[in-house]
């Protein structure tokens, strides 16, 4: 949990944030059936808060992980509900437990969906954060089966890789064991990887022998990609500009809702409190509740994302 | 304008808990119900969610309570 300038990330804590004020409205939605068809249970929850649109409309959505297939949720809430934006992420545990809860108008469950549509809110922005970072500008997988890439422009897929992990002063795949990525455009044409427009997957073998690549995801022939690197540094350089982005923008914003995966936090960063911190020294006064997730949502230019390794900060004023 | 407040308890008992950070959260609210509530607990706090949502709406007036389990 976040909550203050505090990130818990393995400590035993309850957080609750308040919302309110003039002419703020919320109508909740909690589907405990979101495990049977993630689709229909988008299109529940657009049906369910439907009645509470009003001023700049923001649905807050807390997923079960264990029971997502993709972005279907998203799919199915903007069927329905247009491009109503679309913030929050799926519910963690502590790693070991292989079950979340979801909290709302239907009790306590463990495989739903669940959340709230907030309106009447003077503004609300969004801000997102990676932490795996692109190292090339993508380039076309020109042969690949199932999850192996044997090569990227015609060269040995190793060979790629090795080039640009060197350029990282990194000498072996094997020294930056989990870190590594294929970073794959959402937009299969896109030549360039912008924040929020990429997704991750992880680069989970190398075969010296023939220069194959072994992905976590299956590949395709004629898939732009890049590979990326989870990356302390540059993330907190990100997380600066953002939040510096984000204070001059909205000055004087009443509430933060920040979803962070967790496999960011003192994993990433090697010390704790660090996101909760830049978003504290930005905002010092500003109540910001949140959770560790295992994915985050998010709109990128007026499309609702499912992020990973991300921070998606909404601020509400 | 949006009101908010933020409350944190780490008490061994997750009702205490939940009474201490709700307390924390409606300060701004000077007796008012809150518009929604949103409670995140640590997993371990899973059996006693259901008491902590009846803790929640009975001590603020408020009927939209959501939240979830994060890493923890």
């Amino acid at each position: 949990m976040i909550a203050a300038q505090r990130e818990l990330e393995v400590e035993s804590a309850i957080v609750v944030a308040a919302l309110g004020g003039e002419g703020v409205r919320a109508t909740p939605f909690h589907d405990p059936h979101f495990y049977d068809d993630n689709r229909t249970s988008g299109h529940r929850a657009a049906m369910a808060v439907e009645g509470g649109m009003g001023d700049n409309p923001l649905l807050i959505a807390f997923l079960d992980p264990f029971s997502m297939a993709g972005t279907e949720f998203l799919t199915g809430v903007a069927e329905l509900a247009g491009r109503l934006p679309v913030v929050g992420g799926a519910a963690a545990d502590d790693g070991a437990h292989g079950a979340t809860y979801q909290m709302g108008p239907a009790g306590v469950t463990s495989r739903g969906a669940c959340g709230l549509l907030l309106s009447g809110v003077a503004s609300h922005q969004v801000y997102l954060s990676q932490a795996c970072h692109p190292l090339m500008a993508p380039e076309m997988v020109t042969s690949a089966t199932g999850s192996r890439i044997d090569t990227i422009g015609d060269r040995p897929a190793m060979a790629v890789l090795g080039e640009v992990l060197r350029g990282e002063g990194i000498m072996q795949f094997s020294a930056v064991p989990g870190r590594v990525y294929l970073a794959i455009p959402l937009d299969p044409t896109s030549a360039t990887l912008r924040p929020g427009e990429y997704t991750a997957r992880d680069v989970v073998g190398v075969d010296p022998e023939s220069g194959a690549v072994f992905v976590a995801d299956e590949v395709v022939t004629g898939q732009a990609v890049s590979f990326a690197l989870r990356d302390g540094g540059r993330t907190v350089r990100g997380m600066q500009r953002m939040v510096t982005e984000a204070a001059k923008a909205f000055p004087e914003p009443a509430f933060a809702l920040y979803v962070d995966c967790r496999g960011r936090g003192r994993g990433l960063y090697r010390r704790p409190n660090c996101d909760a911190a830049i978003i504290g020294n930005a905002f010092p006064h500003l109540p910001l509740a949140g959770i560790f997730s295992y994915a985050e949502l998010g709109p990128v230019e007026q499309t609702n994302r499912l992020h990973n390794y991300a921070g998606v900060l909404t601020l509400l004023g | 304008m949006v009101v908010a407040g933020v409350g944190l308890s780490q008490a061994a008992d997750s009702l205490q808990a939940a009474g201490a950070a709700l307390e924390q959260a409606l300060t701004p609210f000077a007796g008012e119900a809150p518009a929604a509530l949103l409670c995140f607990t640590s997993v371990d706090r899973a059996p006693h969610l259901a008491a902590v949502r009846e803790v929640l709406i009975a001590g603020s007036g408020c009927g939209c309570v959501v939240g979830c389990t994060g890493s923890g």
